[in-house]
């Protein structure tokens, strides 16, 4: 995260996230099984589910409703890997300390490959999950471009 | 998490095409990477995001300004150069860390080593002290109009 701007929303859903994934929540995750189990069968337990299930919401239903949407893309472009990584984070508290969330504005969207990086204080690993996101305007312009260009070649086709 | 961060009406931004404002951005992050070289500093121009974001990705510690903040009409260079100063200062100033993030440096010590060293080893000393009290009531001014919680204090 580390935006200069920070919206209300914005921090809350960081707050929900690291209230279940932080330094100080994160071995009362690991101990919970059925966490753990439900965060890595990505395939029988959507995102969206997982985040009802474990009160990952915000409590707006607008916001939630794209956050569940968010999550619905998440899991289609191969956030399942990601959950995985979480999870296997979560049983090995040996090794790692914390799982950190960067959602980084960008043209598409991308689940990016987990990595491991050093914690600073505990001298363990944070699990590093980040996804590029396109913001609404950019994913606007892409929808207007489409729809001009579907026009064009039905134009064109009607003109053969 | 930026996808629910606001984004700026047209209007209050120089176009995507208008050659000055890439070019402003453009220049200032070259300074930047000149006295940072290990940090990766990119923009993503075309979006009405009013942000700049300090990450972490597999190539490393990385610094991305947005075009809603790079193009907006009221935010000069010293603006601009306090918020990548600030964002550079998330990845270099150290202890207290970020309550969320361990890899990060607090919003408030990001900010301090934005005014108290980062601006002054890009900028030299009465140029960063400058853009530091500058640069800052430029964001403030941004938060308070747009009603959003700011890093800045």
């Amino acid at each position: 995260m580390g935006g200069i701007f920070n919206t209300p929303n914005t921090m809350r859903l960081l707050e929900t996230l690291n209230l279940m994934f932080q330094k100080a929540a994160f071995h009362a995750s690991a101990a919970n099984a059925g966490l753990v189990n439900d965060l890595a069968d990505a395939k029988n337990v959507p995102s969206r589910i997982f985040a009802e299930r474990y009160g990952l919401l915000l409590g707006n239903a607008t916001y939630d409703e794209k956050w569940m949407r968010w999550l619905d893309i998440f899991d289609s472009k191969g956030g399942g890997a990601s959950r995985k990584a979480m999870a296997g984070a979560l049983t090995s508290t040996a090794r790692y300390s914390g799982i950190e969330f960067f959602a980084i504005p960008a043209k598409s969207f991308k689940v990016l490959k987990t990595f491991n990086f050093p914690d600073q204080e505990t001298g363990l690993n944070s699990l590093i999950v980040s996804v590029e996101t396109p913001t609404f305007d950019i994913l606007f312009e892409q929808s207007k471009k489409r729809s001009k260009k579907r026009a064009a070649r039905k134009s064109a086709a009607r003109k053969k | 998490m930026p996808i629910f961060d606001d984004i700026v009406p047209a209007g209050h931004l120089w176009p995507v095409e208008a050659r000055w404002p890439i070019n402003r951005a453009r220049a200032l992050l070259e300074r930047f990477r000149a006295k940072f070289p290990n940090l990766r500093y990119d923009l993503l121009w075309e979006t009405r995001l009013l942000n700049a974001q300090a990450f972490l990705s597999q190539d490393g510690r990385c610094v991305r300004l947005y075009g809603g903040l790079g193009r907006h009409r009221d935010i000069g260079a010293e603006g601009l150069a306090f918020a990548l100063a600030h964002e550079t200062g998330h990845h270099l100033g150290g202890p207290p860390y970020h309550p969320y993030y361990s890899s990060l440096s607090s919003e408030e010590r990001a900010n301090e080593w934005a005014a108290e060293i980062g601006l002054s080893i890009v900028f030299g000393d009465e140029v960063g002290s400058r853009y530091a009290q500058r640069g800052l009531l430029q964001l403030d001014a941004l938060s308070k109009h747009y009603a959003i919680r700011s890093a800045i204090w």
